[in-house]
């Protein structure tokens, strides 16, 4: 009991910080899944807003810029899932893999020239904890919740912004109307693809900004692989939050949650098989999608191309 | 209608072949110009055979790696390693290295290098002791100039099914040394009593690394405590910063050494968070000690002796399954430079230490061997 108190903070510390990146990413794949679009292409953007993120961060000393033009290309690239999916109707989970395969190759590529050509590019800069006067003190949490960088806090600023944009905008309602019923959304004068092309900037937008947390925030650095199965982990907070902005939150800390609890695990118990701790936040996510991953939850529409002459 | 919908299917298939194959085709050529290329459309030079000792004008060499070359570790360290051997073997030329290669693919990729009779072909790890096994084959029969080193890999235990060994050589480096090295720095700097090691892998190698670094601390001062990892993997940096941090926290450890690549970052910047002028990291295996990187205070470099390896291909001595051991006697295990937050005294007694573990004198056998049981 001792050594799980001792631990708690750390434990805490890891939960918010592994939960930041798969609650950006999970809040743009809300846009984008109320908008009908199922994009599980999340993993392949996330690294090209890693990569991108942290070269332009490197390059100008500017992590902020370094931020946007990272989010830029996960527009980018999810603007191409986009023109695939929504213009060529073609299949929205073969789009997402072909995505996953492009999208860290273009970043590998562009890692090999950045660094090949000055080794000096590997180290990037990171963005500094801000701790929150007294607050950040209180026992337990405080270092968890209130020192965190400036992206941390305002992706949880996102969460309110995000619930109160679907739930008392007229556009947030366009949107959920085009993820239940498109045709019906069309008969009420709402532009579906403009709504579904809107979801897929937002998408990547903020994918590619949970991307550009681990390189600018997470760790200085860029490697192949950085983003670990987080995009996949955002598409099953998605469905265990309800597509709600709150319960993706929730359900990132849980997930936050039970990944610190593993690394607490494997640093007291050295001599257990590290593989059963590791194993934990997974299965965590297999559970939470038996529980909740009911086909009949979720946007009618979700993962149906639409054309709009089909009656 | 119907007809129209099967048509707007049929459409539909179309597009979706169009857009999909275009997207895929453009990730694997992506790829594959990432990942380096194997056909850099070099001539083979002239076969030289195991045993030929009939010396050549030219000789090409290729290396087959598991990373990139910038990825500040294991193949950097590689990459470093051929880069000073053919400094001095000025006949040598060396191929463009072929990164990222995934097990999938290394048997291919080493045909490609056999098929332009390269005269080295070599492999950075052990992985591809149990992938070439084919490749070997082909080449001892129908390449005999072509010869492979593979570092890592003990020729004994991991390659006893091979057909033959003829044209092939392997570099184990003496873990023993390298972490006794790294254990008596360790013992030296820390103030906590308290060490930590991640490995990327629980292969024979970390265990007798962790082994000896943990000895080696422990004889310095019987008191120190080891924390470890061996499966932290090679690429989650975030993994390395959370589990540095919870040994911080709960375990008071001030000096990590990591055999984890791109993890060993992440425990680089939990140690930086928790005061970069008290806990402190030995990065391995290439030196790495500068401003840019405040916690590290030297490092265990390895060196993968490709040069004796050109130099028994160029003499007609070269293969027959020999292992080449990398150690302090031919520099194929260093430490690397102090950073100044060594003392003076505490940089003279490791150097003291130093000759000791390269005469052998400093730790026994039955001293690694009481750890490792444990592990």
């Amino acid at each position: 009991m001792d050594v799980f108190l001792m631990s708690l903070p750390t434990i805490l510390k890891t939960m918010v910080m592994g939960a930041v990146p798969i609650l950006l990413a999970s809040l743009g794949e809300v846009f984008s899944e109320r908008a009908g679009l199922v994009n599980i292409g999340l993993e392949g953007v996330m690294a090209i807003g890693a990569f991108v993120g942290f070269a332009i961060g490197k390059m100008t000393g500017n992590l902020w810029l370094g931020l946007v033009v990272g989010m830029l290309a996960g527009i980018a690239v999810n603007l191409l899932y986009g023109f695939c999916t929504v213009t060529l109707c073609a299949d929205q989970v073969v789009t997402g893999m072909a995505i996953n395969i492009l999208a860290p190759a273009i970043a590998l590529f562009g890692y090999n020239l950045f660094v090949g050509s000055n080794p000096a590019n590997a180290t990037g800069d990171q963005m500094a904890s801000l701790a929150i006067p007294g607050l950040a003190n209180i026992p337990f949490v405080g270092n968890a919740f209130f020192n965190q960088t400036l992206m941390g806090y305002l992706a949880f600023v996102l969460v309110p912004l995000v619930w109160y944009f679907f739930k008392n905008f007229r556009f947030g309602l366009s949107f959920r109307s085009v993820g239940e019923n498109p045709q019906a959304a069309e008969t009420l004068g709402i532009n579906v693809v403009r709504v579904k092309y809107l979801a897929c900037v937002l998408c990547g937008a903020l994918a590619a900004a949970g991307g550009a947390f681990l390189t600018l925030c997470y760790t200085p650095i860029y490697t192949d692989g950085i983003v670990m199965g987080r995009g996949f982990i955002a598409l099953a907070t998605v469905i265990f939050g309800r597509w709600s902005a709150v319960g993706v939150l929730g359900a990132s800390l849980l997930f936050g949650f039970f990944d610190g609890l593993n690394v607490a695990l494997q640093a007291q118990f050295q001599a257990a098989p590290v593989m059963f701790f590791k194993m934990i936040p997974y299965a965590f996510t297999i559970v939470a999608l038996l529980f909740f991953g009911s086909k009949h939850a979720g946007p009618k529409a979700n993962g149906k191309p639409y054309f709009r002459e089909m009656r | 209608m119907a007809e129209n919908k099967d048509l707007t299917q049929m459409m539909m298939s179309r597009r979706q072949v169009l857009g999909l194959g275009a997207a895929g085709a453009a990730a694997l050529t992506l790829a594959a110009c990432g990942g380096g290329s194997s056909d850099s459309g070099s001539e083979a030079g002239s076969d030289s055979g195991a045993g030929d000792a009939e010396a050549k004008d030219s000789y090409k060499v290729a290396m087959i790696m598991s990373g990139i070359i910038t990825d500040g570790g294991w193949d950097q360290a590689h990459y470093e390693s051929l880069q000073r051997a053919l400094k001095d073997h000025g006949k040598w030329e060396m191929l463009e290295p072929h990164e990222n290669t995934a097990d999938a693919d290394a048997a291919t990729a080493a045909q490609a290098y056999v098929d332009q009779d390269v005269d080295l072909i070599i492999g950075n790890g052990n992985q591809f002791a149990s992938d070439w096994m084919e490749v070997v084959a082909d080449a001892a029969e129908n390449h005999p100039g072509v010869h492979f080193l593979i570092t890592n890999t003990d020729p004994t235990a991991e390659m006893g099914d091979y057909d033959t060994l003829d044209p092939v050589e392997t570099v184990l480096p003496d873990f023993k040394q390298t972490g006794a090295l790294a254990g008596v720095v360790a013992g030296l700097m820390t103030q906590t009593k308290s060490i930590g090691f991640i490995g990327g892998m629980k292969l024979p190698s970390t265990l007798a690394k962790y082994s000896a670094y943990l000895a080696a601390a422990q004889k310095i001062d019987p008191s120190i405590q080891g924390q470890y990892n061996f499966e932290a993997g090679f690429t989650d940096a975030s993994f390395g910063t959370n589990l540095a941090q919870q040994w911080i926290n709960t375990n008071n450890v001030d000096v990590m050494w990591g055999d984890a690549s791109a993890v060993d970052n992440g425990v680089r910047q939990a140690l930086e968070a928790a005061g970069a002028d008290t806990h402190f990291d030995i990065a391995q295996p290439i030196d790495i000690v500068g401003d840019d990187q405040p916690t590290v205070v030297t490092s265990t470099v390895t060196d993968w002796m490709i040069g004796q390896a050109m130099d028994e291909i160029e003499s007609g001595s070269f293969g027959g399954g020999k292992a080449i051991t990398a150690d302090m006697s031919n520099g194929g295990i260093t430490l690397g430079k102090f950073s100044d937050k060594v003392p003076a005294d505490v940089q003279d007694k490791v150097n003291e230490y130093v000759e000791e573990i390269k005469a052998g004198t400093f730790l026994t056998d039955d001293e690694v061997s009481k750890i490792q049981d444990t592990l």
